[in-house]
């Protein structure tokens, strides 16, 4: 009698449409179809990790302000790009 | 006595190329320090079996070299078995990739059985075997280790020891040192083994000696011996990602421990447990395995998981886990069990229980509610799909 479980990852990565500046820094994020400018950005950081496996984890996350008020958390991929929305916690 | 064997010939190259799509044309050697198994390629280069490995690559330089992953070999070899018993009630195991099928009784013809065998196996199995069919067990098994791959071959009642004349003495069940000393003797095929007298054959070598002397005249009496089945239960797990913190493993082992518990208090209620076997897959190929045998039978996934933490704690996988496996082996009648004086919060998860049977009841058609349980794997990792995951909510929640 076999049987296999599976456990599935919580709060993944979602692509998300951004514009950047001159600096690669997040200006509009297009969240639901609607384009919404960031008013400010609160912090950035980089996490690098896992760099020994064919697929390394090389990520910018930016935390930002946008314009209806809702703070959320945002990452480009340097590893295999794309952006992506993932609360940070 | 009629015996047939079936051989799968480079059982471990074969059943790592079905699990490694994109080696198939490549030459393969498995071991680690010594070849423990290579690809017909490689052995047309001269790689033998038990080679030293850095002589094996100095061979074939262009070989994949793969680490040897037994549990893997003997899982795939005891599914091949299990297949062979719905031909014969009587299959005996002979190493991973091999077994011994008494054909005495059986209403369908040998060979006819050994065609069906074969093609049976590469159906269900992707493998091709080969077959040997003679009075005898170890006839029957170099039959099938001569003939290639898809082939039966028959030898004769009566005409073993002419078979196994002109074949080379290391067909014989000889230690290495009975070999060296008959080739010193200038003593290179089996006929030339059966034509000593058997005296001699003895003093020189003893019962081993005899026993060899037997065989190279055909004389086999072994009986087949069927195996034991036993009834497991197999639980796995797989990850999302490969888990290399011992949290996470021991988090995800625990959560396997306990679903195959509560599979004993299901069907197979009042079953105790002997024995228990972790295994992992590896990142990167490869199994790792962790008997753990109970002091008492064990009936109890908390009790059960108390041994297997500190088991696994003593010896844990060398490398990144992606998949956990356990089995419950063993499996007895119960034999009296002493009970909790106090349940604890057990009122509470009866009431989730009870609500998760509402759930199933209300949505009909579905088997399992639609009800997940949050486990934290690794809360403190820097990637946040890391730090937890949704399991199944099982038969059992442990609090």
């Amino acid at each position: 009698m076999i049987t296999t479980r599976r456990l599935r990852s919580l709060n993944t990565p979602r692509p998300i449409g951004v514009q950047t500046d001159e600096h690669g820094q997040p200006i509009v994020l297009v969240i639901s179809g609607r384009k919404l400018a960031v008013e400010a950005h609160h912090e950035t950081w980089r996490i690098d990790d896992e760099w020994w496996r064919p697929k390394p984890i090389s990520r910018t996350y930016w935390r930002v302000s946008l314009e209806d008020g809702r703070v959320i958390d945002v990452y480009h991929d340097l590893a295999g790009g794309g952006w992506f929305r993932q609360a940070y916690g | 006595m009629v015996v047939a064997c079936v051989n799968i010939p480079r059982f471990a190259v074969e059943a790592e190329r079905q699990r490694r799509k994109r080696m198939n044309a490549r030459l393969v050697l498995i071991g680690e320090n010594t070849v423990y198994d290579c690809s017909l390629g490689a052995e047309v280069l001269k790689v033998r079996r038990g080679m030293k490995m850095s002589e094996a690559i100095g061979l074939c330089p262009t070989a994949i070299v793969l680490p040897t992953d037994v549990p893997y070999y003997e899982r795939r070899s005891d599914e091949v078995v299990d297949f062979a018993e719905a031909f014969s009630p009587v299959v005996e195991a002979s190493g991973t990739g091999a077994a011994y099928v008494a054909l005495d009784g059986l209403p369908t013809p040998p060979r006819r059985l050994a065609d069906d065998v074969i093609a049976g196996i590469h159906k269900q199995f992707g493998f091709m075997a080969s077959v040997g069919i003679a009075s005898g067990k170890f006839a029957a098994r170099v039959a099938a280790l001569i003939t290639r791959p898809g082939v039966v071959k028959l030898v004769a009642d009566g005409t073993e020891a002419a078979f196994l004349a002109p074949l080379p003495i290391e067909h014989l069940p000889a230690a290495e040192a009975m070999r060296w000393r008959l080739a010193m003797l200038g003593m290179g095929t089996i006929g030339e083994v059966a034509r000593l007298p058997p005296g001699a054959i003895q003093a020189q070598f003893g019962a081993e000696g005899r026993r060899c002397w037997e065989l190279a005249q055909g004389f086999d009496s072994e009986p087949v011996i069927a195996r034991v089945s036993e009834q497991t239960i197999v639980r796995r797990l797989q990850l999302p990602s490969p888990a290399m913190t011992m949290d996470v493993i021991l988090a995800g082992t625990e959560k396997v421990v306990q679903a195959a518990y509560s599979s004993l208090g299901g069907a197979g209620r009042g079953r105790w447990v002997r024995k228990a076997v972790v295994r992992a897959v590896l990142d990167g190929g490869g199994t790792w395995e962790l008997p753990v045998a109970f002091r008492e039978a064990v009936s109890d996934g908390d009790d059960a998981w108390f041994a297997i933490r500190n088991a696994i704690t003593k010896r844990p996988p060398e490398r990144p886990v992606e998949e956990i496996e356990v089995e419950l082996i063993g499996l007895s009648g119960e034999s009296g069990k002493q009970a909790r004086m106090f349940e604890g919060k057990g009122k509470l998860w009866r009431q989730v229980e009870e609500a998760v049977r509402q759930i199933e009841v209300q949505q009909p058609g579905t088997e399992k509610a639609p009800v997940g349980k949050i486990v934290a794997l690794e809360p403190w990792s820097r990637i946040p799909e890391r730090r937890a995951a949704l399991a199944e909510f099982g038969d059992k929640l442990a609090p």
